[in-house]
């Protein structure tokens, strides 16, 4: 039964979407899109429509509730796909007060842009935001999620990270350094508690590998 | 032999590029020109890979030596890469010599070419050791975690590269010369390996187009591929094209071994213990750990860790079920098998997933001549995981601990006591009761109208190792008519097709698997 229900809408999904290439209603795009996304996406059929999906969802996660946008945000993150659309979508709740959508939120933005922006904002937040958990998960996110990034990009992401290396929060030094012994596989003997002459000593280390690495560029 | 041969005068030519670098054959651990026979793909040589549109094949359009190179395209937005990749064995000291070229069609498009350990394409221990990248019209070396400018890069130019890669230093040095001169462009001497470490070991190369982006649209030729080592090599020789010993030989020593070992079974990955790649990396993040840190923590292959790792933090809560399936480990090899059982039982509650819980927890419960709620278990796993070949080793570990094992195969209605038997009975090396037990199967499903194409199998299996290789033929071509992308099956037949002499079919088989260079023969 459930299996017929999907297949109706993947069926409706293709309909809808071949319908609004041909000028058919975006409404039509969008219950169909809603219906394969909420409660619980389909995740196998969504991928299946390709990215010709994306915009219809970044209007749903628009007009939904932060529930359903954190639902949302999540299926951002499983397709990977680059869209300006999502990435619109999701940088309005970038600082959102909701634990579970900002999380959300934080993780999928990496997979939908790679815009200098989206990386800012997610320095940003590991480095200022109040609360440390939303800075933990923002590390996270930066240490896993940026899957569209340029060998220019990455430049930029190591430089902030190095500099965050001398913030006052240690958790704010903790998390920066994980983030860079994971994407280099090194960390330098940088010790985030260690005495200030001792940590400066490695991220001068890390500020000559990051000059050298500018100029390979 | 021609491909040693051949190894021999490539390593001769490049020994003035890289002092010191063996021109023995008895160095040499793969050699290929690409323009003899030695192109069979396999398990000892190399596989290919050609999802989406991307394609990998013999080419005579472009070459440096001899008639023919091998051609990789890539194509832009298929949703993957073409690949190249080839497998030598580990080194995991001293130091390794390769020696290849390449040349693109196109300079602006990227391809990358690399040179791995266990660990495979990843930027940590034992994972990428050697890695070039064309990008942008430029050629880059990873070295020290971040790309390294090399020189830009010329379409229709034969490029060769000898590297000298020292393992216990983690460093190299990497002479590139364009085709014909003798003045490198590129010399460097003692670069860190790409992630810095030292003695980070290595087993495999690969070719391949661009594996981040999917925008490359490469068309590029790669020839005189040898890899030597600075110690004579011994290898055993082929037993067949592309493997050095039959799979089906393998396959039988892996039955023996989990006749002869009582422990628990070997783990092949985080899918064992219940955790996808993606799970892992979800587990690690909430616990602010990285996935490698989550991988690290699991018992390798090869056996088991020898204690919980230290300094896992949060994450060791998260991965208590392989830590409970550990110890559960260490009392079965310590005889206190009722414990094991409690502890693999624990696992496999909180990670219902983790096959390998349920594998020990067979072990466990044969041991304690527990065999009907052994079978149950099988009976469950194979209804979930019925092409993992590991169930037929955990049928042979419950009869090897059942004393009237025999008797109650032949009464007849068990499926699964029959296997058990059928197993024994290979472990035992008793080919020819095994060959007529498993007619006595067929018969008996065949009256009942049940399938039985696993018996036919098993029948093949038998037959082979009687020596009657017509039997096994007629045997594993009937499986594979029910099963046509088993490819244990495909090995299988692949093994005695080729001890019938029958090339093509051996050949068809095997790259069934294995994929081929051959363009006409795809």
């Amino acid at each position: 039964m459930n299996h017929r229900r999907a297949g109706a809408a993947h069926r409706a999904v293709v309909l809808a979407l071949a319908l609004g290439a041909a000028g058919g209603t975006r409404a039509a795009d969008d219950a169909a899109v809603t219906g394969l996304l909420l409660p619980s996406p389909r995740m196998e059929e969504i991928k299946k429509m390709g990215p010709a999906v994306l915009p219809a969802m970044a209007r749903l996660y628009e007009r939904s509730g932060p529930a359903d946008r954190a639902t949302i945000a999540n299926a951002f993150y499983v397709l990977g796909w680059k869209s300006a659309d999502a990435k619109r979508a999701l940088m309005q709740d970038a600082h959102t007060g909701d634990s579970n959508l900002r999380l959300q939120v934080q993780w999928a933005l990496g997979r939908v842009s790679n815009d200098a922006d989206v990386v800012d904002v997610l320095l940003d937040n590991m480095q200022h935001d109040g609360n440390p958990l939303f800075r933990d998960k923002a590390a996270c996110a930066l240490a896993h999620d940026q899957i569209h990034l340029t060998e220019g990009q990455k430049l930029h992401l190591y430089a902030r990270l190095i500099t965050s290396l001398r913030d006052p929060k240690p958790q704010v030094r903790d998390i920066a350094i994980k983030v860079l012994v994971i994407h280099t596989g090194q960390n330098k003997g940088f010790d985030p508690n260690a005495p200030m002459g001792q940590r400066e000593q490695s991220i001068r280390a890390w500020e000559d590998w990051l000059a050298e690495y500018r100029a390979n560029q | 032999m021609r491909a040693t041969a051949f190894a021999a005068v490539a390593l001769l030519a490049i020994g003035v590029a890289m002092a010191g670098s063996p021109t023995d054959p008895a160095h040499v651990l793969v050699g290929y020109s690409f323009d003899d026979e030695m192109t069979a793909t396999g398990p000892d040589t190399f596989a290919v890979y050609q999802a989406a549109r991307g394609t990998v094949g013999l080419s005579s359009t472009f070459r440096l030596s001899g008639y023919r190179s091998v051609e990789l395209r890539d194509v832009a937005g298929d949703g993957d890469f073409p690949e190249l990749q080839g497998f030598f064995p580990r080194r995991d000291s001293g130091t390794l010599y390769a020696h290849f070229a390449f040349l693109t069609t196109d300079d602006r498009q990227e391809f990358n070419v690399a040179l791995a350990g266990p660990r495979r394409f990843t930027n940590v221990k034992d994972g990428i050791a050697f890695r070039l990248q064309a990008r942008d019209g430029i050629l880059y070396h990873h070295s020290d975690s971040m790309p390294k400018r090399l020189f830009p890069l010329r379409a229709f130019v034969w490029y060769v590269v000898d590297l000298a890669y020292r393992i216990d230093t983690g460093t190299y040095d990497l002479v590139i010369r364009e085709e014909g001169t003798s003045t490198p462009m590129v010399d460097r001497r003692d670069q860190p390996n790409a992630p810095h470490e030292a003695r980070s070991a290595v087993e495999m190369f690969s070719f391949i187009g661009d594996p981040g982006t999917d925008e490359s649209k490469v068309d590029y030729f790669v020839d005189d591929v040898v890899l030597s080592a600075d110690r004579p090599v011994t290898l055993p020789p082929f037993a067949a094209p592309g493997r050095r010993r039959l799979f089906v030989d393998a396959w039988l020593t892996a039955v023996q071994q989990a006749g002869r070992d009582r422990g628990c079974p070997r783990a092949a990955g985080p899918e064992d213990f219940g955790y996808s790649l993606d799970d892992l990396r979800a587990l690690a993040r909430a616990a602010g750990a990285d996935l490698m840190t989550a991988l690290r923590a699991l018992p390798n292959a090869a056996g088991r860790s020898p204690a919980k790792p230290a300094g896992l933090g949060a994450l060791a809560a998260s991965l208590e079920p392989v830590f409970d399936w550990q110890r559960g480990c260490d009392a079965l090899a310590a005889g206190r098998v009722a414990e094991a059982l409690a502890a693999f039982e624990e696992a496999a509650r909180a990670r219902p997933a983790g096959r390998i819980y349920d594998l020990s927890a067979i072990a466990a419960l044969a041991r304690l001549d527990r065999f009907a709620d052994a079978e149950t278990r099988l009976d469950a796993l194979a209804a979930s995981a019925g092409d993992d070949p590991r169930l037929g080793l955990a049928a042979a570990r419950i009869g090897l601990e059942r004393p009237d094992l025999e008797r109650l195969a032949n009464d007849g209605k068990d499926e699964g006591l029959a296997e058990e038997f059928f197993f024994v009975l290979l472990h035992r090396k008793s080919w020819t009761e095994a060959a007529r037990f498993a007619d006595k199967r067929i018969e008996r499903a065949r009256g009942l109208k049940l399938p039985y194409d696993l018996w036919v199998e098993h029948a093949g299996d038998a037959a082979f190792f009687l020596g009657n290789d017509a039997a096994a033929r007629t045997s594993y071509e009937a499986a594979l008519a029910a099963r046509p992308n088993d490819r244990r099956l495909l090995t299988k037949l692949s093994d005695v097709l080729w001890r019938l002499g029958d090339t093509r079919g051996e050949r068809s088989c095997r790259e069934r698997v294995f994929g081929t260079l051959d363009r006409a023969g795809r």
